[in-house]
């Protein structure tokens, strides 16, 4: 479980935008994982049954629970997954494509990550969000649409602000 | 070439699907087929491949800065199933093993681990020896005969030629040689009692990136000292003072490049 600690932790940043929901999400994972180490079924992926275990958890507990204390949702151009300290250590090149992927409304946002960052099938998409296959193909078509609208990625920082659109 | 009687009226999820392989033969070739007849689709086709970005590069970039010093040491808080309490231990072993079967050789992880792996092997050696107190060593075999036997399954792992006459050191106390395995890549322990200080350990895994003098760093409270030879990357860790365990390592270096 160690290994997948890494990517669960980019996946919980995906969904919330909130490096400390983040990490609790992580947490949280693996806390479910090992209660339910039983249900685990051997020689399966074990980093898809932990990335489901996160989607859950962030669907019915922690995203439930946010809306419900009225502290709302983080906004993508408000807390841009890469902070000012942190975008300065990673190439510009992938923070263009992360602010983009995070402009994605969030049903987008994961099933993009899913199947283009985890290189899940549709199908193991499908199973991880627990929705149907249709469901997964228009929400990638519809991203693809949005994300075909921006200029090409360029390698030269032009200011924050003129990246989106 | 298409039926007439049945227009090609394809969707964005399919061009998607197609771009994206999750298409049967039968279907990329009736979608090629159509490509090539209406210029239009290939057009609709050509603005839809333009939002392939480089996402997985860009993601491992990210999963870089996750902070996996408190990942690592809450995931040490949690109880395991199989063996509450060496939860560290249960860690790497079931780490070691699972790599093994395979489960978890995915290059994303392993593309990680490589470019953390010249810093980031002192961080897993010093969460793991940050949970040693001077009752871990306690009742250990010290004989030699166990020493040379436990210093010949490091030499075995590491290409090393250990000798119990070269891990001497005054003052301190030889407890233990073991390997330990993180993500396939082995890492061996030698762990020394200092009556004064508790635990100190001398660590060496293979590397390649150079020989390297005396640096030293501090992690979890402890002082380290580390060096490189051309095969291998060594460090010093304990509560020792930072002079202390360079003169340690000034030792330890010469008898063992001799």
């Amino acid at each position: 479980m160690g290994q997948h600690l890494a990517r669960l932790w980019r996946y919980g940043l995906l969904l919330s935008r909130q490096r400390h929901v983040a990490e609790d999400l992580v947490q949280a994972t693996c806390v479910r994982a090992l209660e339910r180490a039983g249900q685990f079924v051997p020689g399966t992926r074990m980093d898809r049954w932990l990335l489901s275990i996160l989607h859950s958890i962030w669907l019915n507990e922690v995203r439930a629970r946010r809306v419900r204390l009225g502290q709302g949702l983080v906004n993508a151009d408000e807390a841009l997954s890469f902070d000012g300290e942190h975008a300065a250590q990673t190439h510009v090149m992938a923070a263009q494509v992360i602010r983009r992927v995070d402009a994605l409304p969030e049903t987008q946002r994961e099933t993009v990550y899913l199947a283009y960052v985890e290189g899940l099938s549709y199908r193991e998409v499908a199973e991880v969000l627990q929705v149907p296959i249709g469901t997964v193909m228009s929400r990638l078509a519809t991203a693809r649409l949005k994300l075909a609208e921006y200029p090409p990625l360029h390698a030269v920082p032009s200011s924050t602000s003129g990246e989106r659109r | 070439m298409t039926d007439p009687l049945r227009p090609t009226i394809l969707s964005d999820e399919q061009l998607v699907a197609y771009l994206d392989d999750q298409l049967d033969t039968e279907q990329r070739t009736r979608i090629d087929a159509a490509i090539n007849e209406d210029p239009a689709l290939n057009l609709r086709l050509q603005w839809l491949a333009r939002s392939s970005l480089p996402f997985k590069d860009a993601y491992d970039e990210l999963g870089q800065q996750a902070p996996m010093d408190r990942l690592h040491a809450m995931l040490d808080t949690l109880p395991s199933p199989a063996r509450p309490a060496l939860s560290r231990r249960w860690f790497l072993a079931a780490a070691a093993g699972l790599v093994v079967s395979g489960v978890l050789a995915d290059r994303l992880f392993l593309g990680w681990q490589l470019s953390q792996q010249k810093t980031n092997w002192r961080g897993l050696v010093a969460d793991y020896m940050s949970l040693y107190v001077p009752q871990t060593l306690e009742h250990l075999p010290t004989d030699e005969a166990t020493q040379r036997a436990q210093l010949r399954t490091i030499d075995a792992r590491l290409g090393l030629n250990l000798a119990p006459a070269q891990l001497t050191l005054p003052r301190l106390d030889f407890k233990r040689a073991q390997i330990l395995e993180y993500d396939g890549v082995p890492i061996a322990q030698i762990t020394y009692l200092d009556p004064a200080h508790g635990p100190m350990a001398l660590c060496v895994t293979r590397s390649n990136s150079g020989s390297r003098h005396f640096a030293q760093e501090r992690r979890h409270n402890m002082n380290v000292v580390y060096w490189a030879d051309t095969e291998h990357a060594w460090m010093l860790i304990g509560h020792n003072s930072m002079a202390d365990l360079e003169d340690i390592a000034k030792v330890l270096r010469s008898r063992l490049s001799a």
